[in-house]
């Protein structure tokens, strides 16, 4: 590549990431529902005109994964159909087997028309709070999950269809939703109009080659990356604990093939598909394993299609990672992503052992709250998801109580909750001791304790790793599993299990959730007892969990490490 | 404060202490570089002080107010030096500060973490009570349970308390209980109060901004006390601080709210340039300051900079930008400026993906570009404009120091092989990624903001700008390029042409059924009373105050506000002019507004403003007009179109006030070189700014 290109690259980077970080920042504020506003569960990308991701602005890794097949499968679609793409449309659609997401994330598409072509496509995904799923249930189909929109004109020729947005609302339960809608047509047009701009500047054909070009760029950056990766095939394999329907654990099974410039990651081996909804789309095993790649061989690559290139997934169709209508997918973003995850890194822990962390809190431990709310008689929907501890590597600690591998959505504030929604939190903090022990320690995980204020209130959770807990590597210790309970008014606890909806909270009664920690690296024994002192210090383990598992006596007055003792400890256990 | 006497600006730096005497009857100005004396800093400003009034001939007496703006309270927290900190909060909310908003900063790279809480576990204590977001009291302060843990506290050698309860911006009456324990049991503690610092809710932001201000406000406190005793004692008549929101504080709130004399050092600049846009007559500025390493852009609308409550202290930097999510944040209004890794020093290139890259790296001052030959060895943006042309070996500091244009050759070869082209186009290559990471940061404080760049003028200043500011203007399509007199201690004159601001927010929400103009009068009127009660502390004349009201709003279920200027007095039909103006802005922002939809005020702002006198830096020369002192001589220059054209060099200090000249042509003075490509036009102003403008001949 000529010196001159490589600069105009470099431009041309630069210019298509603000514009996505742009829109970004228009769905954001003009947003309304706390889980956009407040937790920013969307992303922003630009396509070009052949629906191939060129940029996308950074926010969640499960969202960056899918978009490139979400808008491949709009563009098929329409060519199925015969729909025509005209100036001023805007494309709205929901369905899992086309977007890869859940019903809940709705995507906006909008071609950019210049000279009369089509020359990119902007479009957003959000993740809505209410899509008028069954709240009294676990899906078991695909029809469970609220309302399905296949890709549909929301704005035909630049004006909006009213009709369209009428039938959506009828068929949810929180008026945010057409709301945060125009927030992401509003979202599109500020890309629409900045493309614009750039296609003036660099001119047609210039635009579409450089964004060909930076696609390549990633491509090349990722492979280059791979080349240097021991050329070596490895299987891992875990277990889900249960689909929601039936506690029967669920096998996943990847095997990591290194060849000379590509990875090929096969799930031969992984169980069918099941009736509860953990079934993943295909898009959604892709997402994985793209963000797996690239975490390991070059984070800092751009991230668009050229990621994808050099990684070949192999899905057996029908299976638990390679869902078909009519499965229920509902907890495939939530809860399988997180596990698929795991496994893959798994594998790669025998070819880069060096590079990769053991198992982290595994889910995304989502929590839905519905009601009406007492002070305005309108339906209310709370969601949220935690974070938890990331798996330990060499060399390092896992991050404490943070959102782990595919998603990074921030919390609501607890102060904004109490003001948007009839709850009341008592309690949001890490979880004591509940890092996977080791001479790096996982991370450890979060406990959260809502209680519904003067209603009746229905749950609904996906969570996972309460039973089959996080590993650790090289002889570290596992994490603690993840607890989800209602807390009665007399303080009794009522365990739930991992997936579950339609529970009642009464006034008065509190929900619980406990999340897992990350899996540790080497042998407790092993760390640096400075290190234990600091965590007893910050409060993330206890002076007896410091003692019996770290074998690191420390002074309960002054909180300094006792060496001789310590030394005694270490070499009698 | 209107006080008639010298000016002092001192700027305290890592490694230099800058002060700048100003004399406001004659418009003389007078600069002097003083070693930082970091074992005792005052030290090292009366040292200045000496030095630069005996240059003038006059004495410390004369000056009636030194402005000082520092690193300290920032170094404090990059180096971790702040006191030891307790927090007292609600019972179950100890670890708010530990998990922040629960996000990685960086999300395919998991070394990268969050930063550890200034306040350690063992010192994070809750206390029962519970406020209501109404502000209603739902559980007493438990105050049995406090003393204990303000006992523990104490034990365990905490110097600082910050104190940040839930709600407490709704009602802050067990904040104040706490304050009042703490200073009775215990008074040598420094106490922070969220509910006093920062009453507005979201509770990660405020404690994180309630524990930066306890971590470093022991010492910050200590420093501007010893300062100000210093300078008094050789008579300087008065000692004022300058804030992160662009304004000056009296020493007394600096120890208070020490948080905010965070990055004072820049605000100087964005104030000053503020200031130029005010002369010339420009309503919309963007300021650009490029020095060593790092290249900061920021606005300035109407003579106002724009500031921000998003502001992170001690971020991680990678790419060509900050991490968000690195650092902590503090909510407190920051000079909003927008900070990449590209300086003279940064050092370009080549990734895997075979893509030329500039910084963040940079060679900084030491060991420096490679033309400086003082070790450095990597290709630097300074190295391609000495190959280019654009940077006069010969010329650089005035001729104190000379480069070396074949060390930068060398320098250059490297990249130049791997790309497959010659040196030239190598150094046009990192000249232009440089240019567009800039381009980037400038249309991160205006597009992304709302504004158009085009309607802007851009002042730029630090060393480095000038070089490439018109290639610059060009890519961003802004028309206008305005060059200050001295570019490179720019930001030390920003010093004295700051006036003082107070700001105050009330977190009160209302709906527009429910709200009536009365009740909003009545909000604003009580902060006008607190604000003019300062400005009496502060002394500052009458005719000098000004108060300007805005409110945050939003649609009734969004929670990121615009904000909206209210106007000084509102009646009966005022409110709807303000919803009115509300929809324009929403319109203007995010491209719709919804006229029916009903409206939230949320937080009431007020900034009260002590006007200062300004300096009049106007350049008096009888020789106006006149360029032929100051052609130098010629030399070959390199344009971004491909194009070596032989120069004309004017020498800045001869050229004469309403000079008029065109580009192509080279502009030098002792700390930088302004190119002027072809197609511009040049005009020395009577302030000495050089404004350059497309037109005029080819």
């Amino acid at each position: 590549m000529a010196g001159l290109d490589a600069a105009t690259l470099e431009v041309m980077r630069n210019s298509l990431f603000s514009i996505a970080e742009e829109m970004g920042a228009v769905l954001v504020r003009a947003a309304y529902s706390t889980n956009i506003k407040d937790r920013r569960d969307c992303s922003c990308a630009i396509y070009t005109p052949r629906g191939e991701l060129a940029a996308q602005a950074e926010h969640i890794p499960l969202h960056l994964g899918i978009m490139p097949s979400a808008v491949r499968g709009l563009l098929s679609y329409c060519k199925d159909h015969s729909i025509e793409m005209e100036p001023g449309d805007a494309f709205l659609f929901n369905d899992p087997f086309i977007t890869g997401s859940h019903t809940w994330d709705l995507m906006v598409a909008t071609p950019v028309f210049h000279g009369g072509e089509i020359q990119a496509i902007v479009g957003n995904l959000a993740h809505h709070a209410d899509i008028g799923e069954h709240k009294s249930h676990i899906p078991t189909e695909a029809l469970d999950e609220g309302i399905r929109i296949p890709p549909v004109k929301i704005q035909k020729k630049g004006d909006l269809d009213e009709e369209i947005l009428s039938l959506i609302r009828s068929n949810v339960r929180i008026e945010e939703v057409g709301r945060d809608l125009l927030a992401q047509l509003g979202a599109n047009a500020k890309g629409v109009e900045r493309m614009g701009d750039l296609i003036e500047r660099h001119g047609r054909t210039g635009s579409r080659m450089y964004m060909d070009e930076l696609i390549s760029y990633s491509e090349r950056r990722i492979r280059a990356g791979i080349s240097r990766l021991p050329k070596r095939r490895v299987s891992f394999e875990d277990y889900v604990e249960g689909d929601g329907i039936t506690d029967e654990p669920v096998k996943i099974k990847a095997t990591v093939s290194i060849e000379d410039f590509d990875i090929i990651i096969d799930f031969t081996g992984t169980d069918p598909m099941v009736r509860g909804p953990i079934n993943s789309p295909f898009p959604v095993t892709m997402a994985c394993a793209g963000y797996c790649v690239k975490s390991l061989v070059d984070p800092d690559a751009p991230s668009n299609e050229g990621i994808y290139r050099p990684i070949r997934v192999e899905a057996p169709e029908g299976s638990l990672v390679n869902a078909r209508y009519p499965a229920a997918v509902a907890y495939a973003n939530s809860v399988i992503c997180m596990r698929l995850v795991d496994v893959i890194l798994g594998a790669f822990a025998k070819i880069v052992p060096d590079r990769v962390c053991a198992a982290s809190t595994g889910t995304m431990n989502a929590l839905n709250i519905k009601g009406v709310d007492p002070r305005t008689g309108r339906f209310y929907g709370y969601i949220e998801t935690y974070g938890g501890g990331w798996g330990a590597m060499r060399g390092m600690d896992g991050l404490d109580a943070t959102h782990t591998h595919m998603t990074n959505t921030r919390n609501a504030p607890i102060e904004a909750i109490e003001i948007a929604y009839p709850l009341r939190v008592h309690r949001y903090g890490i979880l004591r001791d509940s890092e996977g022990a080791g001479e790096r320690r996982g991370g450890v995980g979060i406990i959260r304790e809502i209680e519904a204020i003067n209603h009746a209130a229905t749950l609904g959770g996906r969570g996972d790793r309460v039973k089959i807990k996080p590993w650790g590597l090289e002889g570290g210790k596992e994490a603690s599993g993840s607890r989800y309970y209602k807390k009665l008014g007399d303080g009794e606890s009522v365990p739930l299990p991992s997936k579950f909806q339609g529970i009642i909270l009464k006034p008065g009664e509190r929900i619980v959730i406990e999340t897992a920690g990350g899996g540790g690296w080497g042998d407790p024994h092993a760390r640096d007892p400075e290190l234990v002192r600091r965590d007893v210090v910050e409060g993330l383990i206890t002076l007896e969990r410091a003692r019996e598992v770290y074998g690191v006596a420390i002074d309960p007055e002054t909180l300094e490490v006792l060496h001789v003792e310590t030394r005694a400890r270490r070499e009698y256990t | 404060m209107a006080a008639a006497g010298l000016l002092l600006g001192v700027d305290i730096g890592g490694t230099f202490t800058d002060l700048m005497l100003f004399d406001p009857e004659t418009g003389s100005m007078d600069f002097t570089k003083i070693l930082t004396t970091p074992d005792d800093l005052s030290r090292g400003v009366l040292k200045g002080i000496r030095t630069i009034t005996e240059a003038r001939e006059t004495s410390a007496e004369e000056i009636s107010s030194a402005i000082h703006g520092s690193t300290i309270g920032i170094n404090t927290i990059i180096e971790r030096k702040g006191a030891r900190t307790g927090l007292i909060t609600t019972m179950g909310f100890e670890d708010v500060l530990l998990i922040g908003r629960q996000t990685r900063p960086r999300i395919y790279d998991w070394t990268v973490g969050r930063p550890r809480p200034l306040a350690p576990g063992s010192l994070r204590k809750g206390v029962r009570e519970r406020i209501s977001y109404t502000g209603e009291i739902l559980e007493p302060l438990d105050l049995e349970g406090l003393g204990e843990s303000l006992r523990h506290l104490k034990e365990d050698g905490a110097e600082s308390v910050a104190i940040c309860l839930l709600h407490s911006y709704a009602n802050p009456s067990h904040e104040k209980e706490i304050e009042k324990a703490i200073k009775s049991m215990w008074p040598e503690a420094y106490v922070s109060v969220s509910s006093e610092l920062l009453p507005e809710f979201r509770e990660y932001e405020r404690m994180s901004t309630t524990v930066a201000n306890a971590y470093i406000g022991p010492i910050v406190s200590k420093y501007i006390e010893d300062l100000e005793k210093s300078v008094e004692d050789v008579g300087v008549r008065q000692l004022l601080v300058m804030q992160a929101n662009g304004g000056l504080m009296t020493t007394k709130d600096a120890m208070t709210k020490a948080v905010n004399t965070v990055e004072s050092g820049p605000a100087g600049g964005v104030i000053a340039a503020a200031y130029i846009g005010g002369l010339v007559g420009r309503g919309k500025i963007i300021s650009f300051d490029m020095g060593g390493t790092t290249a900061k852009s920021s606005i300035v609308i109407d003579g106002k900079p724009l500031v921000t409550t998003e502001y992170e202290i001690s971020p991680l930097e990678h790419g060509e930008r900050i991490v968000k999510g690195s650092g902590y944040p503090i909510k407190t209004p920051v000079v909003d400026l927008v900070e990449v890794g590209a300086g003279g020093g940064s050092i370009a290139w080549i990734d895997s993906g075979g893509a030329l890259r500039v910084g963040p790296m940079s060679a900084g001052a030491d060991p420096g570009p490679a033309c400086y030959r003082m070790g450095g060895m990597e290709p630097t943006i300074t190295d391609a404009n000495v190959i280019l042309g654009r940077i006069n070996p010969d010329y650089f500091l005035g001729g104190e120091m000379s480069l070396d244009a074949q060390a930068s050759r060398r320098a250059l070869a490297g990249i130049a092989g791997e790309l497959g082209v010659g040196i030239v186009e190598a150094a046009e290559g990192i000249v232009m990624v440089a240019n567009s990471t800039m381009a980037r940061s400038i249309r991160y404080v205006t597009t992304e903001r709302g504004y158009d760049a085009r309607e802007f003028s851009i002042v730029a200043f630090g060393g480095a700008a000038p070089v490439q500011v018109v290639d610059l203007a060009e890519a961003v399509g802004i028309g206008e390029v305005i060059i200050p007199p001295s570019p490179g201690v720019f930001s030390a004159f920003g010093f004295l042409v700051a006036d003082v601001v107070h700001n105050y927010v009330k977190t009160v929400y209302i709906k527009t059924p429910e709200a009536n103009a009365e009740r909003v009068e009545a909000i604003f009127m009580e902060m006008e009373e607190t604000g003019s009660i300062q400005l009496d502390v502060d002394e500052t004349p009458r005719e000098d105050r000004r108060l300007d009201r805005s409110v945050d709003m939003r649609y009734i279920g969004q929670s990121h506000e615009l904000n909206v200027p209210v106007p000084s007095e509102i009646r009966e039909d005022g409110l709807e002019e303000i919803v009115r103006r509300f929809h324009t802005i929403h319109m203007k922002h995010y491209g719709y507004s919804m006229p029916d939809e009903e409206v939230a005020l949320v937080s009431f702002r007020l900034v009260a403003r002590g006007i200062r006198s300004k300096p009049a830096i106007e350049v008096k020369s009888t020789r106006v007009g006149d360029i032929s002192e100051a052609l130098k001589g010629s030399r070959p220059v390199h344009f971004a179109d491909g194009s070596w054209i032989e120069c004309d060099v004017y020498d800045r200090e001869l050229l004469n006030p309403r000079s008029l000249f065109q580009g192509p042509c080279v502009v030098e003075e002792w700390d930088t070189t302004t190119i002027v490509n072809g197609g511009y036009r040049a005009e020395v102003d009577a302030w000495g700014n050089l404004l350059l403008t497309r037109g005029g001949g080819a």
